[in-house]
């Protein structure tokens, strides 16, 4: 490419008199032509490639041509133009006024709502999980121990105590002690404790042996076999007697 | 242009690159996924929080998410779910009447700030908003997704015929609330 000044020596040697021409172009475009312009070239080459509807050889479905606006829009923003295609004759024999709205959406949206969505991912849980068993598990097996510890302890604590307190009382002087005793503060111990004394019982057992003995004798020999049969273990117990 | 999903599974599937694979799916997917939801919730906040939880479900299940089926697919399927879910607990925490409840759609679309009653649009949504719920899904999905009937099957868990037959029976009642308006 020449440089402008070259250019301009160029032409005032060549024609002189179109220096002084502007180079303003004086046509007018309409406004917004160069915006439109591609969906325009889109829109004819599209055009250009179906048959003339005056053609008497051709048919094109009804409102196809009302629809192909929308359907070229479709097809630039990336839609799947075989699926709309199939929508636009379905609506065309159900509903035909749908084929003829826009499908851009008339709501209002915050401004740069799309560019700036943003999601807060949430943290991963997997670790945090895994560190949250440990602790369950920790703090179980601290308590497990610490109740372990308390329960062996007490254990321990209380059975050494038993065995002081079975340490002393067995080298108690009972007698001793007893004997020190007044003979009221017995009695009224007695009294209030309803206690049997050792004599007593013996006293009880051998009346009941010697009622025993009595029936013996009233019973005859042969339910005194069967009896003994049945209750093998009187057999031992009554020889014992027998000797005393 | 936005990659492959097949590509961004891929990066969503490396530790180093999940992060980005994940915004990129959501960059990818998120325009579409927000006017199916806002479409059923009409109000933009009710939509927003409903996209945020969407997206917080495919981050935690992305890892499970089955490659037979496609992403774009699964995605609307939760979208859809949590979508009903947020109507069915506005229905049961409101003590509006069903004939109340319907004023109150009409009104929220008549107070967006773009509303113009001569437009067909705006008509057009009043009109869906007449439709009931499932239908009025099965509707968008078909007339501003241009979604085959076979997908809306997987997402919904409907039968195709049923499907049709339900998106023939919007139309045709939408045509004719346009028509008398």
């Amino acid at each position: 490419m020449k440089p402008q000044n070259t250019i301009l020596e160029e032409l005032n040697e060549i024609a002189p008199t179109l220096i002084k021409v502007g180079k303003a172009m004086p046509y007018a475009i309409h406004q917004g032509y160069f915006e439109q312009l591609a969906e325009s070239i889109l829109e004819k080459a599209t055009f250009d490639l179906m048959p003339s509807s005056e053609n008497k050889g051709y048919q094109v479905p009804n409102q196809y041509f009302s629809g192909l606006a929308n359907k070229i829009l479709q097809r630039v923003k990336g839609a799947d133009t075989e699926e709309l295609g199939a929508l636009m004759l379905e609506n065309e024999s159900i509903a035909p006024i749908l084929n003829s709205i826009s499908k851009e959406m008339p709501f209002a949206l915050p401004e740069y709502y799309f560019e700036q969505f943003d999601i807060q991912i949430p943290v991963e849980k997997t670790k945090v999980v895994q560190l949250k068993k440990m602790r369950t598990w920790v703090t179980y097996a601290a308590a497990a121990v610490f109740v372990g510890i308390m329960v062996t302890g007490s254990f321990l604590f209380s059975d050494k105590k038993q065995e002081q307190d079975f340490e002393k009382y067995q080298n108690m002087d009972v007698s001793g002690a007893l004997d020190k005793v007044s003979d009221s503060e017995l009695n009224s111990y007695i009294d209030e404790n309803h206690t049997v004394s050792l004599d007593e019982l013996n006293e009880n057992d051998r009346a009941n042996f010697d009622n025993f003995d009595d029936k013996i004798q009233s019973m005859s020999s042969e339910n005194i076999s069967q009896y003994l049969n049945e209750n093998v273990f009187l057999e031992n117990k009554l020889e014992n007697a027998g000797e005393k | 242009m936005f990659p492959s999903d097949k590509e961004l599974l891929s990066q969503f599937s490396f530790s180093s690159t999940k992060e980005k694979g994940f915004t990129s799916i959501i960059k990818k997917y998120q325009e579409k996924l927000y006017w199916h939801i806002r479409r059923m919730v009409i109000d933009h906040a009710d939509a927003d929080d409903i996209l945020q939880n969407v997206f917080i479900k495919v981050w935690k299940g992305l890892e499970n998410f089955r490659e037979d089926s496609q992403l774009y697919t699964w995605l609307y399927r939760i979208a859809t779910n949590e979508t009903l879910s947020f109507l069915e607990k506005q229905k049961r925490n409101s003590t509006l009447s069903l004939s109340d409840m319907e004023n109150s759609w009409e009104n929220k679309i008549k107070a967006d700030e773009h509303f113009d009653s001569n437009q067909l649009e705006w008509k057009l949504q009043l009109a869906i908003k007449q439709l009931p719920e499932k239908q009025r899904l099965v509707f968008n999905l078909r007339y501003f997704d241009a979604m085959p009937y076979e997908e809306m099957s997987r997402i919904l868990d409907t039968s195709e015929g049923s499907l049709k037959a339900s998106y023939h029976h919007a139309a045709k009642k939408i045509e004719m609330i346009l028509t008398s308006y």
